[in-house]
């Protein structure tokens, strides 16, 4: 949270502010929790979290500025800070060789073996779902942020606290993750 | 039939082009790119094919993908916990 600029607020403008700038933003903030947490309480309870701090640290957002964004940045901390502590999630697995697999030179022959586009059409939302489900928690948000938010590049940046350049070739490496899920799933189901 | 056989031709910087498509369709791409993007990208069908599956799976994320609503108990008791911290 920044500390450069405080805004002293009355409490019926708090009050405001959390109604007309926050709150409407709840389902976007809970359909990211979900994703994240895969689990409906535990999205729940990250969404209170958010909305605590929201409310805690509202003398540092600017009334009418991008709360959609700034909401974000304040659940993902949450989530990295406290939530992942508490939870014990598996240990990470190491997808450094599945990057630098992607950053090699077979990339380019499996990027451009067939997926068509009527298999992507024919896929129902639950398989597009597994095959986002099934990447690494910073690869699926990157794509989340993006594709699901409509997030633009530089408010990723900040969401995310990573630098721009980081934003744009962690999306490019997700997506080519993502589409070779698809095309491995679109076999598999006889998409063809 | 010249026309032809220059699009059929294997792309020969593909990567590059990817980096490029993906920036158009987020909406992302400066200038050069963008020129980079009609001059070669539509011309080139490997990239057109690319360009075309990339725009279905992006629509497919956003039309397909179920949005889970915030549960309205879930609403009611932000709503309450604000009004405490107000008072307190």
């Amino acid at each position: 949270m920044r500390k450069d600029c405080h805004h002293s607020y009355l409490p019926e403008e708090k009050e405001a502010i959390f109604e007309e700038e926050f709150l409407p933003h709840i389902h976007s903030i809970y359909n990211f929790a979900y994703r994240i947490t895969f689990n409906e309480d535990d999205a729940k309870d990250l969404v209170q979290e958010t909305y605590l701090k929201a409310y805690r640290f509202i003398g540092s957002f600017q009334k009418g500025t991008n709360a959609k964004a700034w909401l974000f940045r304040i659940l993902k901390n949450s989530f990295i800070n406290e939530f992942r502590k508490k939870n014990k999630e598996p240990v990470k697995i190491d997808y450094q060789e599945v990057e630098s697999f992607y950053n090699s030179e077979d990339v380019n022959q499996v990027i451009t073996s067939d997926l068509r586009v009527e298999a992507i059409k024919e896929m129902i939302g639950d398989e597009v779902s597994i095959a986002l489900n099934s990447l690494d928690m910073d690869f699926r948000t990157v794509i989340i942020l993006c594709d699901l938010e409509g997030f633009t590049y530089e408010e990723m940046a900040s969401i995310l606290d990573i630098p721009i350049g980081t934003v744009r070739s962690r999306l490019h490496r997700a997506r080519n993750l993502l589409r070779a899920k698809l095309r491995a799933y679109a076999g598999s189901m006889g998409y063809k | 039939m010249e026309e032809k056989k220059k699009k059929d031709k294997p792309c020969e910087d593909h990567e590059e082009c990817i980096r490029v498509l993906n920036l158009i369709i987020d909406g992302e791409a400066n200038e050069i790119e963008q020129n980079f993007f009609h001059t070669h990208i539509m011309d080139c069908m490997q990239c057109t094919h690319y360009y075309t599956v990339e725009q279905s799976i992006r629509e497919a994320i956003k039309k397909k993908l179920t949005k889970k609503e915030a549960p309205e108990d879930l609403i009611q008791s932000v709503r309450s916990k604000l009004k405490e911290s107000i008072k307190g």
